[in-house]
């Protein structure tokens, strides 16, 4: 580029750039600066979670994602000797279980004695796993307006100075992710739309009908899974020290501690455990520190990931438990529970 | 070395700042090089990186002692061969023992490295009294960082005489490199990255319709090429504040009118590499004892050429069928003399072979990022086209977004079209791309904007 073609490469920059950001400011009314975006959730929230506990009033409490879904509550409640409430949440991660502590079990009438997390891996210290998308909407159901502190680590996420200091001066940078998202969904529902007459609806339709989980082959799905959780283990996810402090397991631990509810974090078991796959060193160190720091506060670590019982046959892909041997991997569960409970 | 942390980045910069800073002492920048770059490698892999140092080393002691001697020279080309492919073939096909050395991964870049340690092997062997390299010269050429990972594969020759001499940086190659690499992240980040979100998905399902796998393929060949092309372009860049000159990889392949020309303008430097290294030895082997026969030499080496580099590409029968497809296409058109008769044909006769070639090199692609030859079976003959009401939306939603990832590559190619727009147009391009790069890659790449989960 010779020095003609830098100086045209030079105004079309600043031309672009400021046309950009005009457009933005004004598109989004932005009115004052620095920017100043105050996002939350919709102040819609669901009770009964809170009204079920009030109801029955258990003293076990036990929450994590689809991976405990074969958990019975009776057969564990028959075993600990304790009233248990088993809550299997599809597709949750830490910042679901922050706010369902805050605004379901603290916000009941009746609070119990043990609050019991099964989670997998590194996922207590990634408030942004399991946040976007549909997993908004299950955020959603749980969260207020009042969440502004939840929505800022989970949604926002870790953000460096530098790109703070960006999104307070520079519309582009502030509003990106909208305006990425927008031209995406332009592109996404136009064409069918015009030439089809299908609106936004039938397109999201469509895509849930064609890309739903029947369509998708059993093996590529466990991989498509396995990928997505990918971000679990990455060496910076796999910093305890840098990860804990901007994550939901102090609040956990601290909140749930000062109600007086002992927390216990439980590890869950994979079928590759049972099928002899040792963890990576990266990960046993990550566990290593995260156990002393969950018994420092105060709180209860089991790793689940050794018990034998709960054999490779007993899983249907990598997570999950088959319905027939729910009963079964209860059972062998709940009596490592009875055992700590002692 | 797309997703840089900052520290690495920082460590980057201070590294060029040396670099340029000693440029007087040539022996101290070329170490300064060579050990940087073994270090950027390394980093977190110590493991990979001491199996680079110690095959790099070998070799030389190969290349400086045993070649030299008339009678070790041949056995000292096949150990040298054989340790190199060897160990790219234990590693390729995750042989158990790997975990007795503490690894499982293979080591990042080995099957570009193992080719340019094969192109100085052989190239030394060739000639050892004349090519009489030094340590640091056959180190560099080996893991010359902004290549190590995926190339380009320089000709050693090329690439040493470089080492050899002081580099320069001028205004002009500054801007060169800063092109390049803006080019590069546009391709890699925006395009390729956010394709893969939608092609991934495609090939995901257990039974798709015949048209949304024809609009998985199309962005999948849009995605390995803007994230091959995307990655060449962000390591000349880097080569080019180095003060080096690199070769380019991909020259416009899509519009390739037959296979044989797809393959010069696609991973040129692959196929410079193949040619040099399988397909002419193999020919003249074969002409040598099948004189009588010519049909023999004409049509096996590609075939066989073409099986390597499937090989060489993925473990599977997936690439295996894929070399052996592009091996029987590049035959077929040579028996039908297309490439021969190429410029006696008209433009509307030229449209219609790139028409023809484009379906055959789709089919191609096909066969590469297919999950296995059955899912393609089932889904070219078992599965309807899927024209029903969801499918369709689906398809042409796809298709659409396909459409706004080449948008980018259409315009830099209609700002590059004659030569008294470009002045114009090139800068207002590479201006744009600054801004498009600014919202589209610091979002991040979001899957659930496209598919809701």
């Amino acid at each position: 580029m010779k020095h003609k073609k830098l100086n045209i490469f030079m105004f079309a920059l600043i031309i672009f750039f400021v046309f950009v950001n005009l457009h933005i400011a004004t598109v989004h009314d932005i009115g004052h600066y620095p920017i100043q975006r105050s996002v939350t959730f919709n102040p819609y929230i669901r009770t009964d979670y809170r009204k079920k506990i009030s109801d029955e009033q258990p003293e076990i409490i036990i929450l994590g994602d689809s991976a405990i879904r074969q958990l019975n509550e009776e057969k564990i409640s028959d075993v600990t000797d304790r009233n248990t409430l088993v809550f299997s949440m599809p597709g949750t991660g830490s910042a679901y279980w922050y706010l369902f502590i805050r605004n379901q079990l603290f916000l009941a009438d009746h609070w119990p004695d043990y609050f019991i997390l099964f989670f997998r891996d590194s996922t207590l210290t990634m408030p942004e796993y399991r946040v976007n998308g549909e997993y908004l909407i299950r955020l959603e159901e749980i969260a207020s307006s009042w969440d502004e502190d939840v929505y800022e680590l989970a949604i926002n996420g870790r953000k460096s100075a530098m790109v703070r200091f960006f999104e307070s001066y520079i519309p582009l940078f502030a509003y990106r992710s909208e305006d990425y998202f927008n031209i995406i969904q332009w592109f996404r529902n136009t064409l069918p739309e015009k030439i089809l007459k299908a609106d936004k609806q039938m397109v999201d339709t469509a895509y849930k009908a064609v890309f739903g989980r029947e369509q998708v082959n059993d093996l590529l799905w466990e991989e498509l899974l396995l990928n997505k959780d990918n971000l679990l283990y990455l060496p910076e996810s796999l910093d305890l020290t840098g990860c804990v402090n901007h994550s939901f397991l102090p609040a956990m631990l601290r909140d749930l501690k000062k109600m007086g509810i002992q927390p216990i974090f439980i590890r869950v078991r994979y079928r590759s455990h049972a099928m002899g796959e040792i963890d990576q060193d990266d990960l046993v160190l990550y566990l290593t520190e995260l156990t002393e720091y969950i018994e420092n506060a105060g709180g209860i670590f089991l790793d689940l990931s050794s018990l034998e019982g709960l054999s490779a046959e007993m899983y249907e892909d990598n997570f999950h438990i088959f319905s027939v041997y729910g009963g079964q991997a209860t059972v062998i569960i709940a009596q490592e529970l009875a055992y700590l409970l002692k | 070395m797309l997703q840089l942390p900052l520290n690495r980045i920082i460590l980057l910069l201070i590294f060029y700042f040396v670099y340029w800073t000693i440029r007087k002492w040539l022996l101290k920048s070329n170490w300064l090089l060579f050990l940087f770059g073994i270090a950027f490698y390394s980093w977190g892999h110590v493991f990979q990186g001491a199996l680079l140092i110690t095959l790099t080393f070998a070799d030389y002691l190969l290349a400086r002692f045993i070649f030299p001697v008339k009678r070790f020279r041949k056995a000292g080309l096949i150990f040298g061969l054989l340790l190199n492919i060897g160990l790219w073939l234990i590693f390729k096909f995750d042989l158990p023992f790997l975990q007795g050395l503490g690894t499982q991964q293979i080591p990042l870049g080995i099957s570009f490295y193992t080719l340019r340690k094969i192109s100085i092997l052989v190239s030394c062997h060739k000639n050892p009294k004349e090519r009489v390299y030094s340590f640091i010269e056959y180190g560099l050429y080996v893991s010359f960082f902004p290549q190590i990972l995926s190339g380009p594969l320089e000709k050693p020759d090329q690439f040493i005489q470089q080492v050899r001499y002081k580099r320069t940086l001028s205004g002009n190659a500054f801007i060169e490199s800063v092109k390049l690499i803006i080019l590069g992240l546009l391709k890699k980040q925006v395009i390729a990255d956010n394709l893969r979100v939608i092609v991934d998905r495609v090939f995901q399902l257990d039974s798709p319709s015949r048209i949304l796998a024809l609009v998985g393929t199309m962005g999948f060949a849009l995605q390995v090429f803007s994230d091959f092309s995307g990655y060449t372009d962000i390591s000349r860049g880097l080569s080019g504040f180095l003060g080096f000159k690199t070769s380019k990889n991909f020259n416009r392949p899509f519009l390739a009118v037959t296979p044989r020309e797809f393959w010069n303008r696609w991973h040129i430097t692959l196929t410079n590499w193949l040619q040099s290294y399988v397909f002419f030895p193999i020919r003249r082997v074969l002409v040598r004892k099948f004189p009588n026969n010519p049909t023999i030499s004409l049509f096996f080496p590609p075939i066989v050429t073409m099986l390597v580099s499937g090989f060489w590409h993925g473990v599977g029968w997936s690439f295996i069928a894929w070399g052996l497809y592009h091996g029987i296409l590049i035959v077929i058109y040579r028996a039908l003399r297309v490439d021969t008769r190429l410029k006696e044909v008209k433009w509307p006769g030229k449209m219609s072979l790139w028409i023809i070639s484009s379906i055959f090199l789709l089919f191609g692609w096909l066969l590469f990022r297919a999950p296995d030859l059955t899912w393609i079976y089932k889904t070219l003959f078992s599965n309807g086209w899927g024209i029903s009401d969801n499918t369709l939306i689906v398809a042409l939603s796809l298709a659409s977004q396909i459409f706004l990832y080449s948008l980018p590559l259409i315009v830099y190619r209609l700002a590059m079209i004659n030569k008294k727009f470009v002045k114009i147009g090139e800068p207002i391009f590479y201006a744009a791309a600054l801004v498009v790069l600014m919202m589209f890659s610091m979002s991040g790449i979001q899957e659930f904007i496209y598919f809701g989960f």
